[in-house]
């Protein structure tokens, strides 16, 4: 356990980035664009940026699932893919960024809650409870971090970039938790490899360029964790996935 | 259209720093001084001199504690407040001693730089404005509440703008 925090700890030291794993037979272009759309997310983990395999030990799998997915069962696994296969983040986005472009500040959060109650998608009070809580959150971060946000690469995000949503977040998120789930065998390897087609095909019909995917996954950090530390490392990975000679992004393009 | 209280406020230690130049003034008119000395160096002057020198100073310690307190009237006259409206805001700018209603469009903002955390201060620059820059201050406010609402305001408007973000910490 040891030797292996040591050695994730000098390959972060080393600067080395986009781990390649052994590769018995190439990816498809769908595979790669999906692997693409979780490159933020395989570099803040150090896994592998080019196979199915995230290439980490099981136990770091286990606790980072567990530590911030609550994910300990196949169960758990199934509910949360399937939850970012749906819904994710984007929806309440959706519904939060328009209760601050529209409403007064006074009434936003009465707004918000109406129309999460009347989307429907809330069969429990509990559910609508903790899908507010999340909504609230995102509303007081979205106010916070307005026009604040900006990359090297696409400059200062304007409200139009708001309103094309965080589907990228959730499309990053949900291929990395695949390939973690599938590693540990909560999923097996047919469900990964659908997921992954599924990342893919959305990668290419959502996005024409990874900066425009970059900046929609900045965003959706930004929705959830506001401004701090941790967005600026974000940012700083996805700045250098861009720009990078060496980035999966900058060697093959969407 | 939201209204707003924005009233620069008079501090305690401004009137207290207010009673050192008319406190000088007295002495130099009580106490007739021979000499100056500053550190080591003395200075032997002409009867009257060092009287002079001194009470001059007082003078301008109180014209400018005077003229400070005077501005801070100004910045809150015409009811010392912000109007925001959907286009433009409008605030009380103080030329020479005297408190001029000012309005700024939120399309002429080109930049806005915000600072939070000790400081809460929000500055907004405008060719339209005449000095460009202006800073409006959290402590001056009625509350936090008003001056986000400043600031969100100007972020939601202000469309041809460059944002930044300072922390202030202690």
């Amino acid at each position: 356990m040891a030797a292996q925090w040591l050695r994730t700890a000098l390959r972060a030291i080393s600067g080395k980035k986009y781990r390649q794993g052994p590769r018995e037979q190439g990816l498809s272009l769908t595979e790669q664009r999906a692997l693409g759309a979780g490159l933020i997310n395989s570099e803040q983990i150090m896994a592998y940026a080019d196979t199915p395999e995230t290439g980490l030990p099981q136990d770091r799998i286990a606790y980072g699932l567990s530590s911030a997915w609550d994910i300990r069962s196949p169960e758990d696994a199934a509910e949360r893919l399937s939850w970012l296969i749906e819904t994710g983040d984007r929806f309440v986005f959706e519904l939060a960024y328009q209760a601050y472009d529209e409403a007064p500040a006074e009434s936003r959060e009465d707004d918000l809650f109406r129309a999460l109650a009347h989307s429907g998608r809330y069969p429990s009070e509990s559910a609508l409870a903790a899908a507010y809580a999340r909504a609230r959150l995102m509303l007081t971060n979205v106010a916070d971090t307005y026009r604040l946000l900006k990359d090297p690469v696409n400059g200062p995000y304007v409200p139009n970039h708001y309103k094309q949503g965080i589907l990228a977040w959730d499309l990053g998120r949900l291929v990395t938790l695949a390939r973690m789930c599938s590693d540990l065998g909560h999923i097996d390897e047919r469900e990964r490899d659908r997921i992954i087609q599924f990342v893919g095909a959305e990668v290419t019909t959502n996005f024409t360029s990874w900066p425009i995917f970059a900046r929609g996954y900045i965003l959706g950090r930004a929705a959830i964790g506001g401004q701090g530390v941790m967005l600026e490392g974000i940012i700083g990975i996805a700045s250098d996935a861009m720009t990078d000679k060496k980035s999966p992004w900058v060697l093959s393009p969407l | 259209m939201k209204t707003m209280s924005y009233k620069p406020a008079f501090s305690v230690l401004e009137f207290v720093f207010g009673l050192i130049g008319p406190a000088i003034i007295a002495i130099t008119i009580l106490f007739p001084l021979d000499e100056m000395k500053v550190g080591t160096l003395r200075l032997d002057l002409p009867p009257g001199v060092a009287n002079g020198i001194l009470a001059a100073i007082g003078i301008l310690a109180t014209f400018l504690t005077v003229s400070t307190l005077v501005k801070k009237r100004a910045a809150r006259s015409n009811g010392g407040q912000i109007v925001l409206t959907e286009t433009s805001l409008t605030f009380t700018r103080v030329r020479g001693f005297k408190g001029v209603l000012t309005t700024v469009n939120f399309d002429d903002i080109s930049k806005v730089a915000i600072t939070t955390g000790e400081e809460n201060t929000v500055t907004l620059w405008a060719s339209t404005l005449n000095p460009a820059k202006v800073s409006f201050d959290a402590d001056n406010m009625h509350s936090t509440e008003e001056f986000s609402m400043l600031v969100d305001t100007v972020k939601r408007h202000a469309d041809n703008a460059a944002f930044s973000l300072k922390e202030v910490s202690a």
